[in-house]
């Protein structure tokens, strides 16, 4: 595709959802903006160019060379937690990933403090995200798309919407993998009542390298999303590896995010791997000097 | 409290890592009695000798990263098309080009050259690294083989072969082809009323080294020397015909070449091999097969030897790689403990590579027993152990056990095998380390044997098992054997034990009613498993000539029967036992058994009418041994000097 064609495709493809970015509103179904993974949270919650599995929650196109199976669990807070689960394999020459998400709450506090809407500070709510991904590269481009299904249940509402996500990825300069990927494409909530809501609909670009230097292995990744809020939201983490034996590595990690409300901006973690398990832990911070401790446990 | 859960979690995580690792295993050392001799005269090839050394480039002077080649030639060579040889993907050869500052087709003729003060002429050796991060130049590596050598009245070239280096594959025949080509150019000094090397180079005794990749090369260059075309495109003609007298490969790879197909073919040069047991980089003793293939054609007298060296690596032969045989983080990954030091490495290396291109580029032949029998220079070898291969241009196959499957017969006409109570008696290849899909391409013969009779008398031993090589008179006649002559045979103790042998029947019995009257035998018990056996193998050779007369030898006179030498490349034994399926290479030791010792033994035995060969397992209960190899050379004569030790 040249420039003179890809310009216009562009602005048809961003101008609904940039209309529909005008008006900030609650941000639901809530599991949609919340951490997926330990390592990716402690890397800033940018995982749209990981090699990982949770890599399905925020780019399809990477499942071409992200494998094995995790889960992971976060307490936010008393009576308020998350959970996730994904698994990706090979696939005629690509990839296909599945995972899951769920949060809920039981209503006696700002369950999800990304998303502090009324909703979710008065009444009991839960949140699901499942989603089915699959990934191909051609000419060095790899290119996904994931359906998922999400809902949010608030008391006695619940909202249900399909929902699809776009990615595509390549490695330039032989080192740096860059990812870009449109998430939460589908039709906004419809809720009962005076409140309305709508879909964490967002464009993310990002970049990741890693490589060694002297006895240990950095890794470092930044994104920038577009949300409806029709802001710029710049992440990043930085991961420092060391092996003292073949097959055993430790790692720590530190990210920064743009917080939202409720939120902080630093994220940090720990992980061990031995072999194919990976034990993972990340804490995000929370305004109020509350943290959120997220374990994981991945396999390759 | 959390003192507490800090130190447990230490525990659990000390516990977890050394969990994962290992004890330094090895093998009993028995260096200390084995190499408790030293029966050569002459002067150590490994120690420095009368000649200055002098040292100089040549090169393209025009190198973009080796200032070396750039400012510092003597004399300045002409670039060369490699492109035939060595190809890769377009992008790869373009930031190789970048890199470089040349591409495959105007590669330069680059080397550092050892030599010695004098008129000469003095005989070459070119000496090749093989593959190593690129940017981490290897050739400077073997600057003490230079200076040794170059005291010794060699000149040495270490060649430049850097920019072929790195992500390539398959590119050994350029390797080859490019040493081929420093010797176009050593002619032309040599041959020139000028410059440093005119009239001073023995041209007509050229020897080639080369290391892992570069091993591998040497034999090629060997083989592309006598060709007129290069196998895998006749339109690239050669005319090279140099006389390459001797091959030496340093832990070199096998078959990333294979011109037509098949592995390179070596013929009528002396060649050696050496290659250690900790070799973390290629990890099996690939040349063993490059050994098993030489052929001696033309009558002269050439010999082949290969030497495998306990506890040594790939890297510490050149100095620049050391013991990073698996790059930067090899003690990630590799078991670096067990290693012999650098230095000892280098000792062995100067002094084999020594004694071999005395023996065969000077002719000296005070050093040629020292390839028939390591024991004979214990003073010179650092210690550790070694197990050595031998054969020479005379030597005659009497059973190779490649040519039928039929255990019966021998690889010529008039030899027969035989077998009396043994266990175990099956012909089958013998396979490198890494596995069943890296064969030597050789077939050998399996012999197990328990001399104790099953029953509950366990002190009840039957006749000693044995194995017969039986010799018919023309065949015998055709040999011309005398006491000058030697049996050799090849073999390897492993540690397979097969089980008491069954009772003799009794034929006086009918057999019809032995089914009524024969007692159940009781059940058998499990027999306790056992540890390691570490009692030592022997077995007696007995020599029968024509007239009956016997002569006996134990074979431990003529080398050590040592079983499997323990290897643990990796710090993790899960790694290593899924990585090979053995935790020992299968390489055979060679005993030379001169008929003259023999005959010494039992004056009546006449060696030139030996009639059989029979090995006699009398002197362990229970065992196995790989047997291949076996024959019979009438000109071993200058290999048996000094005797045994």
């Amino acid at each position: 595709m040249n420039l003179r064609s890809a310009v216009p495709a562009l602005a048809v493809f961003l101008t609904p959802w940039l209309a529909l970015a005008a008006q900030p509103r609650p941000i639901l179904p809530s599991v949609l903006v919340l951490p997926s993974g330990p390592r990716t949270l402690a890397l800033g919650d940018v995982g749209i160019t990981s090699r990982d599995d949770e890599v399905i929650f925020f780019n399809p196109a990477q499942l071409v060379i992200a494998n094995g199976f995790s889960m992971s669990g976060e307490r936010y807070a008393p009576g308020s937690s998350g959970a996730a689960l994904s698994a990706v394999t090979r696939f005629n020459g690509g990839g296909i990933g599945i995972g899951v998400r769920t949060q809920s709450s039981d209503g006696g506090f700002i369950s999800a403090p990304v998303t502090p809407t009324p909703f979710e500070q008065t009444a009991l709510s839960s949140s699901l995200e499942a989603t089915v991904g699959i990934a191909q590269a051609y000419k060095g481009v790899r290119f996904g798309i994931a359906g998922k299904y999400a809902e949010q249940d608030l008391g006695i509402s619940r909202l249900q919407r399909g929902l699809v996500d776009v990615g595509a990825s390549k490695v330039v300069f032989g080192a740096y993998t860059v990812g870009v990927a449109v998430q939460n494409l589908g039709q906004d909530a419809d809720l009962p009542g005076p409140l309305e809501a709508e879909l964490p609909r967002q464009a993310t670009l990002g970049v990741s390298r890693g490589g060694p230097v002297g006895e240990f292995d950095l890794f470092g990744t930044a994104a920038v999303s577009w949300v409806r809020s029709n802001t710029l939201v710049p992440a990043g983490g930085l991961e420092v590896n060391y092996s003292w034996l073949s097959g055993y590595n430790i790692a720590l990690r530190a990210g920064a995010r743009r917080p939202l409300i409720g939120e902080e901006a630093l994220t940090a973690g720990a992980g061990l791997t031995m072999d194919r398990l990976s034990i993972d832990y990340a804490l995000e911070t929370f305004t109020g000097g509350r943290i959120g401790n997220r374990l994981g446990l991945r396999i390759r | 409290m959390l003192t507490i859960r800090a130190r447990t979690a230490g525990i659990a995580l000390g516990l977890l890592v050394t969990g994962c690792t290992q004890a330094l295993q090895l093998s009993k050392d028995d260096s200390p009695t084995v190499l408790s001799h030293q029966l050569i005269g002459a002067p150590n090839p490994g120690e420095k000798g009368a000649f200055a050394v002098k040292t100089l480039y040549y090169g393209s002077g025009t190198d973009k990263r080796r200032a070396e080649y750039r400012d510092s030639v003597t004399i300045k060579t002409k670039t060369v098309d490699v492109s035939p040889f060595v190809s890769t993907e377009p992008d790869n050869a373009k930031a190789r080009e970048k890199d470089w500052g040349f591409g495959f087709s105007k590669v330069p003729i680059n080397a550092r050259v050892w030599y010695p003060e004098g008129n000469g002429p003095f005989p070459l050796v070119l000496i090749v690294h093989g593959n190593h991060d690129m940017l981490d130049y290897s050739d400077p590596g073997y600057g003490y083989l230079g200076e040794l050598l170059a005291s010794r009245g060699f000149i040495l070239a270490s060649v430049d072969e850097n920019f072929i280096n790195g992500n390539l594959r398959g590119e050994s025949d350029g390797r080859a082809w490019l040493l081929l080509k420093h010797l176009e150019d050593w002619k032309r000094w040599n041959d020139s009323s000028a410059g440093p090397f005119s009239h001073k180079v023995d041209m007509h005794n050229i020897g080639i080294m080369g290391h892992s990749r570069g091993g591998e090369a040497v034999g090629i260059a060997a083989a592309f020397n006598r060709l007129s075309h290069y196998p895998d495109d006749a339109n690239v003609k050669f005319n090279f015909n140099f006389d390459i007298k001797s091959v030496f490969a340093i832990a070199p790879v096998d078959g990333q070449y294979k011109p037509a197909g098949v592995y390179t073919p070596i013929k009528n040069v002396n060649y050696m091999v050496i290659h250690g047991s900790h070799d973390g980089d290629v990890s099996s003793f690939n040349g063993l097969r490059a050994f098993q293939r030489i052929q001696f054609t033309d009558g002269k007298p050439w010999f082949k030897a290969a030497w495998y060296v306990y506890r040594a690596n790939h890297g510490q032969w050149n100095t620049v790689w050391g013991n990073k045989d698996n790059g930067p983080r090899s003690g990630r990954f590799l078991d670096l403990r067990g290693l012999i030091t650098p230095e000892e490495q280098r000792q062995f290396s100067k002094v084999v590579i020594g004694g071999f291109l005395e023996a065969t580029l000077h002719g000296k032949s005070e050093y040629l027993p020292m390839f028939r029998d390591h024991r004979l220079i214990g003073a010179w070898l650092p210690k550790t152990m070694y197990i050595t291969r031998f054969e020479e241009s005379g030597f005659k196959s009497l059973a190779t056990f490649d040519e039928d499957v039929d255990v019966t017969t021998g690889s010529v006409p008039g030899v027969s095998l035989s077998g009396d109570s043994l266990a175990t008696w099956k012909e089958a290849p013998i396979n490198l380390r890494s596995g069943q899909n890296d064969p030597i391409n050789t077939n050998a013969v399996t012999l197990g044997w328990n001399n104790h009779i099953r029953g509950d008398d366990t002190t009840k031993l039957g006749k000693p098992a044995s194995y017969t090589i039986t010799l018919s008179d023309s065949l015998v006649g055709s040999l011309h054997l005398g006491r000058e002559a030697a049996v050799y045979l090849s073999l390897a103790p492993t540690d397979a034990k097969p089980g008491p042998r069954a009772p003799a029947r009794d034929t006086t019995k009918k057999a019809d009613s032995t089914k009524k009257d024969e007692k159940k035998p009781p059940p058998k018990k499990p027999e306790p498993k056992a540890g390691k056996d570490s009692t030592p193998v022997d077995l007696t050779v007995e020599m029968t000539d024509a007239s009956g007369h016997v002569a006996r030898l134990l074979l431990s006179h003529f080398g050590v029967p040592r079983r499997p030498l323990e290897i643990h490349i990796l710090r993790r034994h899960d790694q290593e036992q899924q990585r090979f399926p053995t935790q020992y290479e299968m390489v055979l030791q060679t005993y030379v058994l001169p008929l003259a010792e023999f005959a010494q033994a039992s004056p009546q035995f006449d060696p030139a009418r030996l009639r059989s060969v029979r090995l006699v397992f009398d002197r362990l209960v229970a065992g196995t041994v790989v047997v291949d190899d076996i024959g019979v050379s009438a000109t071993a004569g200058p290999f048996l000097a000094l005797g045994e030790p």
